[in-house]
């Protein structure tokens, strides 16, 4: 009934804008086939249509509507099955509900991307509304979001084993896990000499119903983010995240962690970026736990596990030699600062990618990956994949 | 009692009115057409050795540029812009030269007059850069060529560039330089759908560049590999 009146509603607004005339729309159309090796050859497709619209209510597109459909279809290299599902990916109202002299406040509430500054806690959609305030010392962000309407299918908060076992489903739509998520972000530019700060606070409550085969978890993640330059044409972003949190389980267990990051970017010619990173997460001791982000993100392209008892040091180059054609290539090697249950030591893969982007004509996109994996022990692994993106 | 305050309002007139002397600008090159609109509001040609006043509106047409001299300060202005002369003063130990740029691109090379400060201020509808002896182009966004430059967004948020920096503005808020050069790398978006757009300041204007948009798929969830072990209990 919810989603009758929600389908109502949408027509309605939709109809009443119509006047205005500037509806933007489309229908993007992804398609990837690719091989990996993993222990032999295996071949996956990923399809992914996307229709979307963009109903701006004023000429400056302060105040805005935009929605996103998506049909979703693959066949994963471990199956020979196609796997389908649909689902609302944005539904993202957009409005500049005050103004000032020295004050700007805006919000974008519904389906909404979210994500933390680092991007290793939190990075997929929520249900909510996110406030941005700019003000004449910087700006501020609030986010308060719901995961528990979204699709399980696109993965997102899978904090605990529960909330993986629910993700294991093949049905069209399946609510995701019940996580309520709150974010404050405040950056002040060249607080300190040319230097920028940012300081965020990240939590989520697990609303899962506790029983005795089930787990919940709530955390809270504090970061600050420093960043400017060393040169003109050199730059540096520090972060630290730490994470307190309490597991209910058979017990109760305290989930306490940090994730550490440098990155350098240098821009020594027009077109040309090179970039080196090294991050810092600890194992398990007595002391810490793993890291436990909201979102969960593999570490890597063919090293799928997280950022948990990790330290990574990665390099790349990217060279865009001509406004449609992009080259990148980076290096990525995975330890582990403390030893892992399968007994591999400190040093776990080494792992190299490379992508060319061409844009074919302004409509469509190709883009070539390719990513070998060399493991301390074992077969090396490869994968490359070849993906065109059209726009109607 | 009155030729006492008569007097005084003289004396305070003097003291506030007369260090304050307009300067004219004077017009060094022009290039194509270049059209200034005098008092009565007619558009007509601009000539080398025109003396430029506060006030002064000027347009330069397509491939056409004019450089002109506000006191020891050279103003290039580029193709394609209007722009107002809405200042130019020298007080007791300042110069100070305002403009107005309505649309187009400007370079100033911005030099001390007599050793005398200088106040260079270059106004547009959404930023505003000041600037104390440097060299530098203005349009959509700030190119520093020399010595450092501040730059105001409406708001009143600031960010200080320097020599070989380039700033951009994103709302309100002015990124970082390392934003705009990410910017200038010209990366081809794989998508442009809507979801892909930053809205928050914060997210575009920082030198990190933002999370990577995350990937969806039919395929089955990837379920974390390495779930925590818990270690520490605390009842």
């Amino acid at each position: 009934m919810k989603i009758t009146k929600l389908c109502v509603f949408t027509a309605l607004l939709v109809l009443a804008t119509a006047s205005l005339g500037a509806f933007d729309y489309g229908l993007e159309l992804s398609n990837t086939g690719g091989v990996n090796y993993l222990t032999k050859a295996t071949y996956y497709t990923d399809h992914k249509g996307t229709l979307w619209l963009t109903i701006p209510f004023d000429s400056s597109n302060s105040n805005s509507l935009s929605i996103e459909g998506s049909a979703y279809a693959a066949k994963p290299s471990s199956t020979d099955t196609f796997a389908v599902f649909a689902d609302l990916d944005l539904f993202r109202l957009s409005l500049v509900p005050y103004k000032s002299a020295k004050t700007k406040i805006s919000v974008d509430a519904g389906r909404i991307p979210a994500s933390d500054v680092t991007g290793f806690i939190l990075n997929q959609s929520v249900d909510g509304a996110e406030f941005h305030g700019a003000f004449p010392f910087g700006n501020i962000d609030f986010l308060a979001g719901y995961t528990g309407l979204l699709n399980v299918r696109k993965g997102g908060a899978l904090m605990t084993p529960s909330d993986s076992a629910d993700a294991k489903t093949t049905d069209i739509y399946v609510f995701g896990s019940k996580h309520v998520i709150g974010k404050f972000t405040i950056q002040l530019p060249q607080l300190i000499g040319t230097t920028d700060l940012i300081v965020e606070a990240v939590g989520q409550y697990d609303l899962r119903a506790k029983t005795d085969s089930t787990e919940t978890v709530h955390t809270v993640y504090g970061t600050v983010s420093a960043s400017g330059p060393v040169t003109n044409i050199l730059y540096y972003s520090l972060d630290g995240t730490f994470q307190a949190g309490v597991l209910d389980s058979d017990k109760t267990y305290s989930e306490t962690s940090a994730i550490a990051s440098i990155r350098f970017d240098l821009f020594p010619a027009p077109g040309n970026q090179l970039f080196a990173q090294f991050i810092y997460s600890p194992g398990n001791d007595s002391l810490f736990t793993g890291f436990l982000p909201i979102t969960f993100q593999g570490a890597g392209t063919l090293y799928t596990a997280g950022y948990a008892n990790l330290m990574r040091a990665s390099a790349g180059y990217y060279f865009n030699p001509l406004p449609m054609l992009n080259f990148d290539i980076a290096g990525k090697v995975f330890m582990h600062p403390k030893k892992t249950d399968t007994g591999i030591g400190l040093y776990d893969c080494t792992e190299v990618t490379a992508g060319i982007t061409v844009k074919a004509t302004s409509d469509l996109r190709f883009r070539f990956d390719s990513a070998l994996q060399i493991p301390n022990s074992g077969d090396n692994q490869y994968q490359a994949s070849l993906k065109a993106i059209l726009d109607i | 009692m009155k030729r006492h305050i008569f007097a005084i309002g003289i004396v305070l007139l003097a003291v506030t009115v007369f260090p304050l002397a307009a300067l004219d600008g004077l017009v060094v090159t022009v290039n194509g057409k270049v059209e200034v609109q005098d008092a009565s509001g007619a558009w007509k040609k601009l000539n080398p050795g025109d003396p430029l006043i506060a006030g002064t509106m000027i347009s330069t047409g397509f491939k056409s540029e004019a450089t002109v001299k506000l006191g020891a300060s050279i103003l290039t202005i580029r193709p394609l812009t209007r722009m107002t002369l809405t200042q130019l003063v020298e007080k007791d130990d300042i110069v100070n030269t305002e403009l107005y740029l309505e649309v187009g691109n400007v370079k100033a090379e911005v030099n001390s007059l007599n050793s005398k400060k200088n106040g260079f201020t270059v106004k547009s509808p959404v930023a505003t850069a000041s600037v104390r002896g440097t060299v530098f182009e203005m349009g959509d966004q700030l190119v520093i060529l020399k010595g450092s430059v501040e730059f105001v967004t409406p708001l009143g948020q600031t960010r200080t560039g320097t020599a070989g920096q380039e700033l951009k503005l994103f709302g309100d808020s002015v990124a970082s330089p390392a934003a705009a050069l990410q910017g200038r790398m010209e990366t081809i978006a794989l998508s442009t759908i809507p979801s892909t757009e930053v809205k928050s300041a914060v997210q575009a204007t920082q030198s990190a560049p933002p999370a990577p948009v995350p990937v969806i798929s039919a395929a089955p969830v990837e379920v974390p590999t390495a779930l925590t072990t818990v270690v520490v209990s605390i009842n």
